[in-house]
């Protein structure tokens, strides 16, 4: 990225917000930086770049296997930082990194194929890979949202282990999947968007977007339990 | 016990889902199909969908669209700074009309391209008796969306050529300019006339 362009006339005056200046002016070439390409920044910032990939045969699946490998990183991390507030040295960190994303993994590989039959059901059917992309890339999201806030029920946790450690703990994970949730839903409603007419309009009919919402909510309902089930195990194993 | 099943159970799905990856990716190199197969033998819940999906009926006629969707925007893009250097460069020439219809002839053509699309659509769906005529008019957009594209460049060669131009020696670049924008209004004419008759 370059950040002068040497060709632009150098017209600093014109750019004071308290100069008259012509819209055109402001308008700097935009140098496009490479790293704004980044799966993990996509994720993070625009879920129309994401269904870009998405509906791209070509790069679906790199897509989902790169995701693949963010959840699995992404829970790692966050399962080593918080908890590591324990310190408990019978326990492995390592060990409880590789047991949560494997659990989270298998929660989504189990939620998958019931989450396609309820779109059948909700006669709202889509392809199972589209599918597969949009609900690995959400949890992708929501992982990296997990590892960002996994900081603070581990600093609470040694602050106050009766009610600000769990509280921050729960916290935590309902805002990641309340990031989930509302991802999977924008992703699902630009998919529709993208199987539309051309220009037919900027957002779904209601009764498709009424649709798309109650689909969305039984989905989110169905990796809760396939999730809980994966944290059960890990209770259980571990 | 049980757990030895299922991970057997697991691993001979998984085993079976490497082996569609390698036949699908029969043409690729050795790494690449070798990283495909353990990506279906280890991680086949994500992968199974798209091995057993298949790569041509996805992928055909909104490929050549979207490169073209591409074009159109870097172009319109380049147009755009050509645009802003040359306003920079002589301030004393009025060259908004130049910037709408500039604007106007990139909608044009992002429609265009759109409407390209919806044939291919159609042509592939369509039976032997309409695809000639479809085809016809699929060709009549083409050559107008790259007859829109060849005015979009010349007319960001004309106004980076006005940029580096002397004030004394533009008034040549000015007046071909001018010349261009007309060639530009006669083409907006005469789609909107198209567009009159056809509705």
């Amino acid at each position: 990225m370059t950040a002068i362009d040497p060709t632009l006339p150098y017209r600093s005056e014109h750019l004071s917000p308290f100069l008259p200046w012509a819209a055109e002016d402001r308008r700097l070439p935009q140098t496009r930086d490479e790293a704004d390409d980044a799966l993990v920044i996509q994720l993070m910032q625009s879920p129309k770049a994401i269904v870009d990939r998405i509906m791209d045969p070509t790069r679906a699946q790199a897509t989902v296997l790169a995701s693949v490998g963010v959840i699995t990183g992404a829970g790692a991390l966050a399962a080593v930082i918080m908890l590591s507030a324990w310190d408990d040295p019978q326990r492995s960190l390592a060990l409880d990194a590789f047991m949560v994303s494997a659990g989270l993994l298998g929660a989504l590989a189990a939620s998958i194929a019931p989450i396609w039959g309820l779109a059948v059901l909700r006669t709202a059917r889509m392809p199972i890979t589209q599918l597969t992309a949009i609900l690995t890339t959400s949890v992708a999201a929501a992982s990296l949202l997990l590892v960002a806030m996994s900081a603070a029920p581990a600093v609470l946790w040694r602050i106050d282990g009766v009610w600000a450690g769990p509280l921050a703990l729960v916290g935590a994970f309902l805002v990641a999947a309340v990031g989930c949730a509302v991802r999977f839903r924008s992703q699902l409603m630009l998919v529709a968007l993208h199987s539309q007419a051309e220009g037919a309009s900027t957002q779904p009919s209601g009764a498709d977007r009424s649709r798309i919402q109650a689909f969305a909510r039984s989905a989110m309902m169905v990796l809760a339990f396939t999730n809980a089930l994966a944290g059960w195990a890990w209770l259980a194993l571990g | 016990m049980t757990a030895v099943v299922i991970i057997a159970t697991y691993l001979a799905i998984g085993g079976a889902s490497a082996v569609l990856a390698l036949r699908r990716e029969a043409g690729a190199h050795a790494p690449a199909r070798l990283r495909s197969a353990a990506a279906g033998l280890l991680l086949w819940p994500f992968t199974l969908p798209f091995a057993l999906g298949s790569r041509s009926a996805a992928g055909g006629p909104t490929a050549p669209s979207r490169a073209n969707a591409e074009t159109i925007g870097s172009r319109a893009q380049r147009l755009d700074e050509a645009l802003v250097r040359a306003r920079g460069a002589v301030p004393g020439v009025d060259l908004d009309r130049v910037g709408r219809m500039a604007a106007r002839l990139g909608r044009r053509l992002r429609r265009l391209d759109g409407r390209l699309g919806e044939l291919d659509r159609a042509i592939d769906e369509a039976t032997a008796s309409v695809r000639g005529p479809l085809e016809a008019l699929r060709a009549d957009s083409q050559r107008e969306l790259e007859g829109g594209l060849r005015l979009m460049d010349e007319l960001t060669g004309k106004l980076t050529l006005l940029a580096f131009a002397d004030l004394g020696a533009g008034g040549s670049e000015l007046d071909e300019i001018r010349t261009l924008l007309n060639r530009l209004e006669a083409m907006a004419c005469a789609t909107r006339e198209v567009a009159a008759v056809s509705t």
